[in-house]
């Protein structure tokens, strides 16, 4: 199973309604988005005129950059499909591809706030909310569109597809060939997927080609550089607590009597 | 995120390592200072080195005494010779202070920075971490890569190694391994010391 949406971008009338449910539904802060929608155009493609939306959310992609970028100490999780019973157990960081349901989820209490999964994601459907901190991370935790899983599973449809006046927004189960979101595809809905890579976004947009082609050409994103990204969230999430130590002791102060002299700012000689 | 916090902690990082590379001295190499050490080394999944050092220094008479020995031994002056001196000309031009201290400090003052004359050679390890601190300070990440990339990594690489073949103490052989860690290029694996 793998869940995905189609946007239907000769629906969208661009009214935003989707992503205040979605702030609504999941009290998003004010300054971030799971989802959003940018108007593009009127712009000229080939001979004619195209003007379209660009309603984007969470990919939950085959191969999702953000979970590999994730520090987490990995855990043993167990998935259990509600319908069969059947059980899978994989090894997961505080972010992974659901081995069910093919969506991508945070366990936040063990996310340790680096905010790397954010700087991987190239669409940027992920961010740190700082309002919610704890004993792990006192800079927020990452958080991002979960295909509105809880209320799926309580036999809803996201908010999102829900409130959307024009019907736009279709949700379902790509790998069920008789879904609506199947039959999307196979007309030719498609995932915007980066620039040198695929890695299989489950979100896809179907429309007039030339609205398609607008879309494509001005949001196709670009891959993080993720070895340095991968790095640096790796060696700050891990040096954290014995830095925070460290400074907490006044030892860095003391090695700043007996370090800092080797190099001045020459800024203020200027 | 590359958040000030995140970039506070990195910078704290260069300068704990900096502080390890010092010569010892009671003033700071302290109980508080082993407690963030090993600390560290638990973070990094390397507690049996941890305690390894820990036996070594609680076995001592005068564990500052021993250091200190090593120290000079590893890092200043050794019989028959200096097993490895901590200054990148050394391993890039095979004398001291040579065109690659020159371009060393250039970068620093690319950057802005100037060297006390107080302080050691440009390419002294010690400086080295502590402007890599600076940089990541003033959150000048690609000069951060940049300055690991050209200037940094490749001394240390030869440098590395000489440590933890010839070094007669467990200390130093940590020091100069998590700093390799923390300095290298992200490989397949990322960065652990242990496989554990």
């Amino acid at each position: 199973m793998q869940y995905g949406m189609i946007i239907d971008l000769e629906r969208c009338v661009g009214c935003h309604a989707c992503t205040i449910a979605c702030k609504a539904e999941w009290e998003v802060p004010v300054e971030f988005g799971r989802n959003w929608v940018k108007r593009l155009g009127p712009s000229k493609v080939g001979k004619e005129l195209a003007s379209t939306y660009y309603p984007g959310l969470c990919n939950h992609c085959a191969k999702p950059p953000c979970v590999d970028a994730c520090p987490a100490d990995p855990v043993e999780m167990t998935f259990k499909d509600a319908k069969t019973g059947k059980t899978t157990t994989k090894s997961v960081a505080a972010t992974w591809k659901d081995p069910l349901n093919g969506t991508v989820q945070i366990d936040k209490s063990r996310c340790l706030g680096c905010g790397a999964c954010a700087e991987a994601c190239p669409y940027g459907a992920r961010y740190v909310n700082p309002a919610l901190i704890d004993d792990i991370s006192s800079d927020g935790k990452a958080d991002k569109c979960t295909y509105c899983m809880p209320r799926v599973e309580a036999g809803l449809t996201p908010a999102c597809v829900q409130t959307c006046i024009t019907n736009a927004r279709i949700f379902g189960d790509l790998d069920d060939a008789n879904s609506d979101v199947a039959k999307y595809v196979a007309k030719g809905a498609k995932g915007l997927e980066p620039k040198g890579d695929t890695i299989g976004p489950n979100s896809r947009y179907y429309g007039k080609k030339k609205d398609i082609t607008l879309l494509f050409q001005d949001s196709t994103p670009e891959l993080a550089d993720l070895s340095s990204v991968k790095r640096r969230a790796m060696m700050a999430s891990m040096v954290k607590p014995a830095m925070r130590q460290a400074r907490d002791l006044g030892l860095l102060g003391l090695a700043g009597a007996l370090l800092v002299k080797g190099l001045t700012e020459e800024k203020d000689d200027k | 995120m590359s958040d000030s916090n995140t970039s506070q902690d990195i910078a704290s990082l260069y300068r704990f390592l900096a502080q390890c590379m010092q010569y010892p001295d009671p003033e700071w190499m302290n109980d508080d200072f082993f407690n963030v050490f090993y600390n560290l080394l638990g973070t990094f999944g390397a507690i049996p080195e941890g305690k390894e050092i820990k036996i070594v220094l609680e076995q001592s008479s005068d564990y500052i005494e021993e250091l200190q020995i090593e120290y000079t031994r590893l890092f200043i002056n050794g019989f028959p010779h200096v097993v490895a001196p901590p200054y990148a000309s050394v391993y890039m031009d095979k004398s001291v202070q040579g065109a690659f201290a020159l371009k060393t400090l250039n970068f620093y003052r690319e950057k802005g920075f100037t060297m006390e004359e107080s302080a050691d050679l440009p390419d002294n390890l010690i400086h080295e971490l502590e402007f890599l601190s600076l940089l990541v300070e003033e959150e000048d990440f690609e000069g951060e890569e940049e300055f690991l990339n050209k200037l940094f990594r490749p001394w240390y690489k030869c440098f590395c190694p000489r440590v933890t073949e010839e070094t007669r103490h467990p200390f130093y052989r940590m020091v100069v391994t998590l700093i390799d860690s923390f300095t290298k290029e992200e490989e397949e694996d990322g960065f652990q010391l242990n496989e554990a």
